[in-house]
Parts: C-alpha cells; sequence; structure tokens
C-alpha cells in the first residue's frame, strides 16, 4: 500500500538520521483527505481512514496540505505519524499545517513530508514541525543530512524553537 | 544606518556557502531545471532574454558608500559595467554568468548585502520612504522597524513557498512616498494621542492585472505586535491563498474573495493565539536596532536657507536644481538632495559603475557616507549640509547628476522592458527615450510642474503605470509593440487606479499623444492647478477627445 512512500529507493530521514527499518515506519498509513494530487497513489478508496479496523490502537495518516486541523483532531490520540504530502516544491501549505499540528493540536508523534521536494528544503521542514521526510527516489540521505545544518541562525520562532533570536541575551551583550 | 552584528554576518556567510553547493548541484545535473528555479529565484536570480538577472537586495533603500563601491566593482567585474535601480529600491544586474552569482553573493556578504528573497514566491525586500529618518513630516522612522521586518522575514521557514510573491512597505510620514496602498501589506507608523507608536497596517493592495488599492485591516496596532501581527496575516494567507491561477495568487485577491471583514476576522483569529508571545517585539531589540540609525545623532547647525546659497552663483540653472531636486531634512542646517538617475540617453535607473563609484565618493564628501536609492530609480543624499549645496551641484553637474528634473515628466520611471525583460511584452526605454527627446525643454517640464508618469513592458506592472498621473502599458497585438495610456492614476495617501483612454497606439505614437494629453491641461488649467488635479476635475472626456480627434 501506498507504495510511493515506501519504496526502497526513497531513504527515509527521521531526528534527522536516516532511518533503517523503513518497512515499519510505513505501515498502518490511512488517507485523511480525499483530494491528494498524486496519480500514484491508485490505491486510495482502500485505505481511507473510514477502513481503520477498530482494533487498530494507533496507525498513521496521510494528508494534504491544506488539510484543516479540525478534520485530524478526533482521531489525534491514537495517531503515532502524520504524512503530509507536498504535491510540488512550491506548495508551502504543508509547512503551515505542521507548524499547526505541532503548536495548536500539540501533537507530538511523527510528522512526516512526503512528495515533491529536494534536500533543499529539509532545513524549513525541520524549522515547522516535520522530524521525519521522505526523500525524493535517488536522493543521497547521507548527503542530504547536512542539510539541517544549512543555517546556524534563526532569527524567528518557528515550531523547532518558539523564541526569536531578538530575545537571545547574547545579542544584546 | 543599521550595521550587521556577527548572528547577520553569519546568515549571509551561510547563504553564499548554500548557494555555491545548489548552483554546483545544478550544473552537475543533480538538480534538475524545474527543482533548482525556486532556488535560484529565492537568491534573485532569474533566466532573462540575454542572460540571467540578478536583483540584489537593497533594505529599504539605504547604503553607505563602501556599498555602493562594491556594486559598482561588481558590475564591472561580472557585468557589462553597469546595473539598474529598480522601483523597489533594489538593484538588478542584467548580464552576470550563472557560475560565477556565489562569488558575487559572497562579495555582496563582505559588506553586509545579499540577494536573499528578492524573487520568489516569498517575502520580498521591505521598501520604505526615501526620506525615512529626515522627513519633516515624519512623526516615526520606520527603518528600525523596516530592518526588524528584514530580519524576521529572512528564511521564514513557513512563509519559503507562499501562493505568489509578497511586498511590504512601511512608513512614518504624513504624506506615503513609499507606495503603501498598493502593497501586500502597507504599513502607516504613527505616534496615536497618547505618544506611543502604533501602526495603521493595509492588506491586499497591488498592481498587476487587477489593480487594488488596499483597505485598511487594523488600525493602532501597538508596534510590539508588528512581527506577530503580519505572521497572522501570512498564516492566513499561506493556507487559503489561492494556488490553482497565478494570477488570482495575490493576497489582494483572498482579501478581494473573502471581503475585508472576513479576511480581517480570520487574521484577528489566529493572531489571538501569538499576541503577547515569544515573537513579540520587545523594547531593547528595538533600541539595539534603533541605535544605528544616525540622523537622530546629526548635530544641529544654523539653520539657512538653501536659496542663500545662490550668493556664490548668477547660474540660473542651480536655482532651478535647488527648486527641484533638493528637500527639507528636519534636523537644521540639513538638506536632501535627490541625484537624478533620469537623464537624456541613458535608461531611467541605470548606472554605469564610474556613476556607482563617483556617487559613493558624492556621498563620503557630502552625506556622512550615505545613500537612498528611490522607488522613483532616483538616489538621495540624505544629510548634505545646506552651506555646501553650491560645491555639491558642481560636483553633481559633472557627474550628469543634476538634472533638475525630479517630480517633473521625464522624472519618469520605467522598467527594464522588452529590451531585457522575458515577461516584457514590448519595450519600455525607447519610448522613455523619445519623451525625453520630446520634452527635453526643462522650461516646458517646469512649467508642466509635478507630474508622474509611470511606463510597464508589461501587465505586471513593474513600472507602475496603474498609479501614474499618466500610465503607458506596453502591449502585444499580433507580435507588434503597442502602448496603452492610462490617467488620473495617484500614488501616495489618495492612491488612485488610472483609467484607460481608449485603443492603444504605436510607439512613435506616443510623444504626440502625450503633447495632445499636456496641451488640454496647460489650456484648462487654473493658475498652479496641477495636471492631476485637473484630470480629476474634468474627467477623461477631454482628453480623450483630443487625442483621437487628432490621431484619426
Amino acid at each position: 500500500m501506498l507504495d510511493t512512500y515506501t519504496s526502497q529507493n526513497r531513504s527515509l530521514i527521521v531526528n534527522q538520521a536516516v532511518a533503517k527499518d523503513y518497512a515499519i515506519l510505513g505501515k498502518n498509513l490511512f488517507i485523511l483527505n480525499n483530494n491528494l494530487t498524486d496519480n500514484n497513489l491508485t490505491d486510495i478508496n482502500e485505505n481511507t481512514v473510514s477502513n481503520i479496523p477498530t482494533e487498530l490502537e494507533t496507525f498513521g495518516v496521510l494528508v494534504n496540505g491544506d488539510c484543516d486541523i479540525q478534520l485530524i483532531k478526533p482521531y489525534l490520540s491514537r495517531l503515532n505519524l502524520i504524512a503530509i504530502q507536498f504535491p510540488k516544491v512550491v506548495d508551502g501549505r504543508g509547512y503551515s499545517l505542521a507548524y499547526l499540528l505541532r503548536n495548536r493540536l500539540k501533537f507530538t508523534g511523527e510528522i512526516r513530508a512526503v512528495g515533491e521536494f529536494t534536500r533543499d528544503q529539509l532545513f524549513f521542514l525541520q524549522r515547522t514541525g516535520f522530524n521525519a521526510m521522505t526523500l525524493r527516489a535517488g536522493e543521497n540521505a547521507e548527503a542530504a543530512l547536512s542539510a539541517f545544518n544549512t543555517f546556524s541562525i534563526r532569527y524567528q520562532g518557528s515550531s523547532d524553537t518558539s523564541n526569536p533570536l531578538f530575545i537571545q541575551e547574547s545579542r544584546h551583550a | 544606518m543599521y550595521q550587521y552584528d556577527s548572528y547577520d554576518q553569519t546568515i549571509v556567510r551561510e547563504r553564499a556557502i548554500q548557494f555555491a553547493d545548489q548552483t554546483r548541484r545544478y550544473l552537475a545535473g543533480e538538480l534538475t531545471e524545474e527543482e533548482f528555479r525556486p532556488l535560484r529565484l529565492q537568491n534573485g536570480l532569474y533566466i532573462q532574454r540575454q542572460a540571467p538577472m540578478l536583483r540584489i537586495a537593497i533594505p529599504y533603500g539605504l547604503l553607505n558608500s563602501q556599498q555602493m563601491r562594491t556594486l559598482g566593482d561588481l558590475a564591472q567585474e561580472f557585468d557589462h559595467g553597469y546595473a539598474h535601480f529598480t522601483t523597489r529600491q533594489n538593484i538588478q544586474f542584467n548580464w552576470p554568468k550563472l557560475e560565477d552569482v556565489p562569488t558575487i553573493l559572497a562579495r555582496l556578504a563582505d559588506v553586509n548585502m545579499h540577494a536573499i528573497q528578492t524573487s520568489g514566491n516569498c517575502v520580498r525586500n521591505t521598501t520604505s520612504d526615501a526620506f525615512a529618518g529626515i522627513a519633516p513630516d515624519e512623526t516615526v522612522d520606520p527603518r528600525p522597524y523596516c530592518e526588524l521586518i528584514r530580519q524576521w522575514s529572512t528564511f521564514l521557514p513557513e512563509f519559503a513557498a507562499l501562493p505568489r510573491k509578497f511586498k511590504i512597505a512601511v512608513t512614518g510620514a504624513s504624506s506615503d512616498r513609499a507606495a503603501i496602498q498598493v502593497h501586500d501589506i502597507g504599513i502607516q507608523m504613527r505616534l496615536n494621542t497618547e505618544g506611543q507608536v502604533v501602526a495603521d497596517i493595509r492588506v491586499g493592495g497591488g498592481l498587476g492585472r487587477t489593480p487594488i488599492v488596499s483597505p485598511l485591516i487594523k488600525a493602532s496596532l501597538p508596534w510590539q505586535h508588528l512581527l506577530t501581527y503580519c505572521e497572522a496575516v501570512l498564516r492566513v494567507y499561506n493556507q487559503f491563498g489561492r494556488r490553482d491561477n497565478m494570477y488570482k495568487a495575490r493576497i489582494k485577491i483572498l482579501v478581494k474573495a473573502l471581503g475585508t471583514d472576513a479576511f480581517s476576522q480570520a487574521v484577528d483569529e489566529e493572531f489571538s493565539h501569538l499576541i503577547d508571545g515569544p515573537g513579540t517585539l520587545t523594547q531593547a531589540e528595538l533600541d539595539r536596532v534603533k541605535q544605528h540609525f544616525i540622523e537622530a545623532r546629526l548635530a544641529p547647525c544654523e539653520n539657512i536657507s538653501p536659496h542663500s546659497e545662490t550668493d556664490k552663483t548668477s547660474d540660473p540653472g542651480f536655482k532651478r536644481w535647488l527648486e527641484r531636486n533638493t528637500h527639507a531634512h528636519r534636523v537644521s542646517g540639513y538638506t536632501a538632495v535627490s541625484l537624478s538617475f533620469k537623464r537624456t540617453g541613458i535608461a531611467p535607473g541605470d548606472a554605469s559603475t564610474e556613476i556607482m563609484h563617483a556617487t559613493a565618493q558624492l556621498a563620503d564628501d557630502f552625506s556622512l557616507g550615505e545613500l537612498v536609492v528611490t522607488h522613483e530609480q532616483n538616489v538621495v543624499l540624505p544629510n548634505v549640509l545646506t552651506h555646501q549645496l553650491y560645491d555639491l551641484w558642481l560636483r553633481a553637474k559633472k557627474l550628469n547628476l543634476a538634472r533638475p528634473n525630479i517630480g517633473l515628466i521625464t522624472d519618469m520611471i520605467a522598467c527594464p522592458g522588452g529590451d531585457f525583460c522575458s515577461l516584457a511584452n514590448a519595450r519600455s526605454l525607447p519610448i522613455a527615450e523619445a519623451i525625453n527627446a520630446r520634452f527635453e525643454d526643462i522650461d516646458f517640464q517646469c512649467d508642466l510642474g509635478d507630474l508622474t508618469l509611470n511606463i510597464s513592458g508589461c501587465i505586471n506592472s513593474c513600472g507602475h503605470h496603474h498609479i501614474g498621473n499618466i500610465g503607458i502599458l506596453g502591449v502585444d497585438k499580433n507580435d507588434e509593440e503597442f502602448y496603452q495610456i492610462t490617467l488620473g492614476g495617484r500614488g501616495g495617501n489618495r492612491s488612485k487606479i488610472g483609467t484607460v483612454i481608449g485603443p492603444s497606439f504605436a510607439a512613435e505614437q506616443v510623444p504626440t499623444v502625450l503633447s495632445s494629453i499636456l496641451t488640454v491641461y496647460t489650456q484648462n488649467r487654473y493658475d498652479d492647478e496641477l495636471f492631476i488635479d485637473v484630470v480629476d476635475r474634468l474627467g477623461i472626456a477631454p482628453f480623450k477627445a483630443a487625442v483621437y480627434l487628432e490621431s484619426h
């Protein structure tokens, strides 16, 4: 199921390290909102949230960046993964969704970015609340890890640190 | 002006390193054209007709002489020896090689400059009043707030891929010289009746295909909440702005679709989660940034009138220059001076390496090393001692930077147009040059008085033709260049979108059409009545009649 995001030629990064056990992390993923635009997702119908077995204690959902957090809220206590799809690299709605999940719903489970982005977006993804990213096919995961250190300075707060640079004491020394 | 500390310096250096790596990966085939595109755009790098175009940020237009010299050096080493000042107070190089851009960025970083977010669908360079910090009608110096916005908006992670570009302009004066009503966010800083600094926030203005003067969304916002309020606006826009059609993706379309009240309620709801949170500005940070702006520390001098300088010469040109190109300064003994970059035979806003170096020297010799690039594509020396005006005039005149045409018809704003820009439908520069030739006579220009003329080579409206008293828009008709004329546009506090007078004209007709329009004005004005006021009083009908009667 959802082969696009669990294929072995795509690496998965979790907590700024290359994840080893890829298959387990991708298990039990259900589609929450149905306007996902990825044509590779052929098995959408079987994997919608209406088909979640009641005995399943925890599971993950796959959503598009425009998903209203109110749709996610009812499942929150059972969710261990929210995968947010980026249909295009220039569609930044997923960043706001991750921010809202972390800051409004206080979701502490895995938020994984999937879809169209390169290592150049990892810094922004990590800052807004993603702690996992499925890289595009063929992206070198070890090399991509360096992207988390692109900038050592963060002017503004986000999900990673709520404090902007200007309230750090050292700036006013 | 603001001096980078080690944090600011680190971030521009890291950016240069990042872009060097991205360029290397693109050239090595590791990044596709489509993947590289948003990365290069957020570094101000366009692929243009002739070569890449690199836009460098000049935050709120303010430069020191060392930065201006560096820009001149870069133009010589990596370009064809010239560059172009834009209507958003930035500077563009038209001919750099892609593989040189990382080096250019590193050189810029050495002088506290960058090209971060000068293009692409992100928060762009913040613009302001060219007379910020010195204008007598200003109650709040907007520059510290602009700098705070610059830092906050730099690599703003959540808003790195907005539906469309996003431009913020700030003024602190009673007369708006920053076009805040036609920006995505327009901020009016002012003092409230208790003497506290507050901001009136407009959202959803813009030009382009759908020109809109922005509505007021929030009045009297205490300055401490400026960044968190902007964050709320951006979060609403990032989630709900249209992404299906790039022509309907600007925030103005969202504000219009929701209605001002519903939009402002949505922002207020979001803002309620952020108010008084960690993003709230502190007095300590405002003070840290403020101390860098030197005007407040200028030592007042004897308050002499600029006209006392006329004793030094009998040249009538000097008097005219004093009238048109100098501006009141709020510290006694000082005057601000506009160097005119609107010269016959040179594209509006273009500057050669030699001129950039010479301008830097003028700043050192006359203006405490500071310069401001204006929205009108000129350069202001903000801090000139009034008793040195004559000396400055002599020097500027030798450099052909003393044309006394500030605010007159030949002080026109023009985009680079079809000569350079791949978006353009028509060329702007030959039209600008034809207007220069037709209205060369400075007596005639002065008689016409204050008048704004704006030329855009396409509907993207970089030349802001919608808000020119006379607007000229290049259009394409069956692969031929034509020009549509609008009348009655205004910038400033009473911003208004001009009205198209009728069918468009071929390039060679444009000067004659303008002459007809101006004749209607001179025949109908009362005393000192301005062109725009006559258009407002009479409507466009008499102008239209004159133009189309003569051309048919």
